[in-house]
């Protein structure tokens, strides 16, 4: 590993990183060379390890942790190094890969929710694993590094705020150590990683993949019965079968609801409330003049069908009446949603509607006479609204 | 309304995959879309005409769309396609693109290129095969909006436009199970006739 060809690495490794304060190596003429190829080094090769391992995963405090640590006490790390040679270059890693230690755990409270179980492997496989990538890639990561540049212009036009334009900073970092987190910049900094191809057009191509094989993994928990599906082709055809089934579940309903809709609207009142008043007239337009005191509770009814799905107060029982009083001088309005140049006049003022509802959920101003009416009311509706949406979830479950 | 708080458009990927699952399964945006969509209904139902389900299919996707206050492609698609022109094209469109004559063809050319595949046995395993293309394709064509959109933002729009529509399925199903319900305690006799189709469309939907 360090054994013989370690001095010039070591010296440039100290050269680059002006963080690690040894005083103890000179910088020698090779390692002035390689001093803006290996700028970025100790924190490349375990950030590519990394890249390996963490699909497009943000670490925001990655370079702060890289570049702004000091040396911290190698001895936790010395166990990592068995195959390091010298003392010297025991001792240049070591503080390199303390603060990689470091930075892993930024880098562990950064991506708290995810892949945690996965820190601690990679943090040692990351530090065994880059110096021979870096031993690798010596003269490789000078081509990089130049072709780098050239990827963040191509690349800036395709995507904004990926998940690795923080790997790019100790890169540009030549000068920048001191730095702390730069801000994010809006393209991609990837790294070449071992035994793949540096162009511009494959790193930018493999920035895609990884994002687009993130987003897939999320569709997999979000389709159920998609777990045991691997492969692209097999799981978009999961998805494409979900939704295919939900749009057709969404006709369906549509259908029954239109079967079963003509007649209840100036129904449900009675149904659910018949010993509480009388029947309304099984006219639509009874609908619309719903401002009497007996509209309090029709619609209350048809608020508890969903209040169910949270866990309701009274409050919004009592806003509910508020509401849907608003809704009744909407409904009155009679628009129709077949009327294409109306309705954009119409969601607007749906949605003046709902900001206006929105506030009153948060400002209960009702009066106590009524909210203790609607406790009483939609107490009793509630338990049947409750078991029919029971039903209807239990059926959900598919 | 925090149900429906989001981030803006150019955020990091895994900060938006997240949020939308999490703000459609809450209950706040079940009663903000079973409102919109109770309005919506009402609306549907001229005093003269049956409603029919087409309109009524399009009042609850605009209900949703509303919803989602055009933060997605295919809210904004839906809310335009239903906003932009005539009756008809409202009546057909409103539901996002035609999707009643596209979704035979889309299966159809789905499964078309699945014996493709399966015949070619020779092909490489790359990673972007003709196959994905075609299913990312027909995954376009389906979600609204989302015909010419690339592989992220596409799976993007489709885990957002999924979970707007189980929300969407949960919320109508129980719209109309308390209709039936109310209706099958009615006295009155045309509830007959609702009971039979609604036991049909159960059974046709649990298959």
């Amino acid at each position: 590993m360090e054994g013989g060809g370690g001095g010039d690495y070591i010296s440039s490794l100290l050269n680059s990183s002006p963080m690690l304060d040894f005083g103890v190596l000179d910088g020698t003429g090779a390692g002035g060379d390689c001093l803006d190829k290996f700028c970025g080094d100790p924190g490349f090769a375990e950030r590519a390890a990394r890249l390996s391992s963490f699909n497009g995963q943000r670490f925001p405090g990655a370079a702060a942790g890289l570049f702004g640590m000091p040396p911290p006490a190698p001895a936790a790390s010395n166990g990592d190094f068995g195959g390091a040679g010298s003392r010297e270059a025991s001792s240049v890693s070591d503080p390199a890969s303390g603060m990689m230690k470091d930075a892993n755990a930024k880098k562990r409270k950064a991506s708290a929710a995810k892949g945690k179980a996965r820190e601690p492997s990679l943090s040692t496989s990351g530090q065994v694993g880059d110096q021979k990538e870096l031993d690798a890639k010596r003269c490789r990561t000078g081509d990089a590094e130049k072709k780098t540049a050239p990827v963040k212009p191509k690349a800036e036009q395709a995507r904004s705020g990926s998940s690795v334009e923080d790997y790019g900073e100790p890169k540009k970092g030549k000068g920048k150590n001191a730095k702390p987190v730069e801000p994010p910049k809006d393209y991609v900094h990837v790294r070449a990683r071992r035994g793949q191809a540096t162009d511009s057009h494959s790193l930018a191509e493999r920035v895609r993949r990884e994002r687009i094989s993130q987003r897939m993994k999320f569709l997999q928990d979000l389709v159920p019965g998609c777990n045991k599906v691997i492969g692209k082709a097999l799981m978009l055809d999961e998805i494409i079968n979900y939704v295919q089934s939900l749009q057709r579940q969404v006709e369906f309903l549509s259908m029954k609801l239109a079967t079963v809709n003509p007649l209840d609207f100036s129904n449900l009142p009675t149904l659910l409330h018949k010993d509480m008043y009388q029947a309304c007239g099984p006219s639509a337009s009874s609908v619309f003049s719903l401002e009497s005191s007996n509209s309090a509770f029709p619609f209350s009814d048809q608020g508890d069908v969903f209040q169910s799905f949270v866990p309701n107060s009274m409050e919004s029982q009592c806003t509910l009446n508020q509401l849907d009083l608003a809704l009744s001088h909407a409904t009155s309005a009679q628009y129709a949603f077949q009327d294409g140049t109306g309705s954009t006049n119409l969601q607007q003022q749906q949605r003046n509607f709902w900001e206006d509802d929105l506030q009153s959920v948060f400002h209960v101003d009702n009066n106590n006479g009524q909210s203790q009416d609607n406790a009483a009311g939609s107490a009793q509706s509630f338990n049947g609204a409750d078991e029919s949406t029971q039903a209807g979830q239990m059926k959900m479950e598919f | 309304m925090g149900g429906a708080k989001r981030r803006g458009k150019p955020a990091g990927a895994a900060a938006a995959a997240g949020p939308a699952q999490t703000k459609w399964r809450s209950g706040t945006q079940e009663r903000i879309y079973g409102r919109r969509l109770l309005d919506a209904l009402r609306a549907t139902r001229l005093p003269q005409t049956q409603p029919q389900p087409r309109a009524v299919k399009a009042a609850a996707d605009s209900a949703l769309a509303l919803t989602a206050r055009g933060q997605s492609r295919w809210s904004r698609a839906i809310l335009l396609a239903g906003a932009a022109s005539c009756r008809r094209r409202v009546l057909v469109k409103a539901g996002g693109k035609i999707r009643r004559h596209r979704r035979p063809q889309a299966r159809a050319a789905l499964e078309a290129s699945k014996a493709a595949a399966a015949a070619s046995a020779g092909e490489p395993p790359v990673l972007k095969e003709r196959k994905v293309k075609d299913r990312l394709r027909v995954l376009g064509r389906l979600v609204p909006g989302c015909r010419k959109l690339q592989a992220p933002d596409l799976l993007e729009e489709t885990a957002d436009y999924m979970a707007a529509l189980e929300m969407q399925v949960k919320t109508m199903r129980a719209l109309a199970d308390a209709f039936a319900a109310a209706q099958l305690s009615s006295p009155q006799p045309p509830s007959q006739a609702p009971e039979a189709s609604a036991a049909g469309d159960e059974a046709e939907m649990e298959r």
